[in-house]
């Protein structure tokens, strides 16, 4: 009992996945000067288009998988439908928010453009987020399977009882 | 403009199309042109400073070519470590832990070096690949959030494990780090004000994916739930006979058992 009060909980694991970031624009803010010409009308849009792209390709993965869920429910074509307009809203409500201006080019020449590098810069930040995952599961799979197996230690202890 | 359409986007579009093919279960045909379509379109994004070099999205496939080695010896390091330990299947002779040792820490090294050293991923102008100034602060940032995260849900779901969880602490220690030294001491070839402007951008960037994804699944899973919801409820059969309860509880305790 005493053991499992001193576990940390489900709530500091999703803790343990910004802390880094919280600590880490914090030791920026008190260790340097402000960057020049860069501040927040740079990192919304950022946040926009990067949320808009991972919309539009999460979605496609999605209709994807919709694909393989309709093989156990003989090929409805209503999921798959509404999959496609729930993308396609993500690709409509991309290309009118780019249209309003300058917002959200981030210093490309027209919509297109802005288009094609956010879908660039999205693939490439994902490339990044799925290897440092595999690496982790990587890490914590070998670090198990290289421990001293828990059964063989409880059945040595029963054994020596 | 159609050049890297045809020669860029179509293959990149071909690998995910490709992987998603290799996954059916209806058909193996299906299944080995889904992975040749997958390995086509992957040849293609490498090859694509070669082939469409004019167009700025070849400098994609040029980081990706630049990061496939480290990256590729990094995962088999980790595959060659994992199963050469108590595996219960497909388990590797022990010697395969130090090779995967090897293998990892070279990656890791050479991915490192890849900001710090005269290796850094440069285009034919001379420039260093946009990309790669995404890539690595993402990389490094995500790296070290999910490893914490990791040894924290190792403590937190397993049993005992506080002496695995401290490679994840420590890999996840070592990856902020690399962050704050790249941040405050200038590379050879990136300078820290600059790295800083991009380490910005990539938290930025992780904020955007994680909006955008969640949005992604949700709207997944109102189709589904809307269409399930829909879908008329089975039709209940009638209760079973005394007679075949009987039969039923016959056959169970003929089967079912064992000796004292």
């Amino acid at each position: 009992m005493a053991e499992n009060q001193r576990k940390p909980g489900s709530k500091l694991v999703l803790i343990g996945l910004i802390f880094p970031i919280i600590l880490l624009i914090a030791l920026d803010y008190s260790m340097n000067d402000k960057i020049a010409n860069f501040g927040i009308d740079e990192i919304n849009p950022r946040i926009a288009n990067s949320a808009l792209t991972a919309y539009i390709l999460a979605s496609t993965v999605l209709l994807g998988n919709m694909f393989f869920y309709g093989e156990s429910r003989n090929r409805p074509l209503a999921p798959i439908f509404a999959m496609i307009i729930a993308v396609l809203v993500g690709i409509l409500a991309t290309i009118f928010f780019i249209n309003q201006g300058p917002m959200l080019l981030e210093g490309n020449g027209s919509v297109r453009a802005q288009l094609v590098y956010n879908i660039a810069h999205t693939i490439v930040s994902v490339t990044a987020l799925i290897l440092s995952l595999l690496i982790t599961l990587g890490m914590l799979f070998s670090t198990i399977t290289h421990a001293p197996s828990k059964l063989t230690k409880t059945y040595m202890a029963l054994e020596e009882e | 403009m159609l050049q890297a359409a045809l020669l860029f986007w179509l293959p990149m579009g071909l690998i995910p199309f490709g992987v998603w093919f290799s996954q059916t279960k209806s058909s193996p045909q299906v299944k080995k042109i889904g992975t040749f379509l997958s390995l086509i379109g992957l040849f293609f994004v490498l090859a694509s400073p070669w082939i469409v070099p004019e167009s700025p999205s070849s400098a994609v496939g040029h980081l990706f070519g630049f990061i496939a080695g480290p990256c590729i010896m990094i995962l088999i390091g980790l595959f060659k470590i994992a199963y050469s330990g108590n595996v219960p299947v497909g388990r590797l002779p022990s010697s395969d832990r130090y090779f995967g040792s090897v293998l990892f820490v070279i990656g890791i090294t050479w991915l490192s070096l890849m900001h710090w050293w005269d290796i850094t991923p440069t285009m034919s102008s001379g420039e260093v690949n946009p990309y790669w100034l995404i890539f690595l602060p993402n990389f490094v940032l995500s790296l070290s959030s999910i490893s914490l995260a990791g040894g924290l849900a190792m403590l937190a779901f397993g049993d005992s494990r506080q002496s695995e969880s401290k490679y994840l602490f420590a890999m996840s220690l070592v990856s902020f780090v690399f962050l704050l030294c790249a941040m405050n001491y200038d590379s050879s070839n990136v300078s820290s004000n600059e790295f800083r402007e991009y380490v910005w951008l990539s938290i930025a960037d992780i904020i955007g994916i994680a909006i955008g994804s969640i949005l992604a699944i949700l709207s997944f899973a109102l189709v589904i739930f809307v269409y399930e919801k829909s879908l008329p409820k089975p039709n209940s059969i009638t209760a079973p006979t005394e007679d075949e309860l009987s039969a039923v509880s016959k056959v169970i305790a003929e089967n079912i058992g064992g000796e004292e």
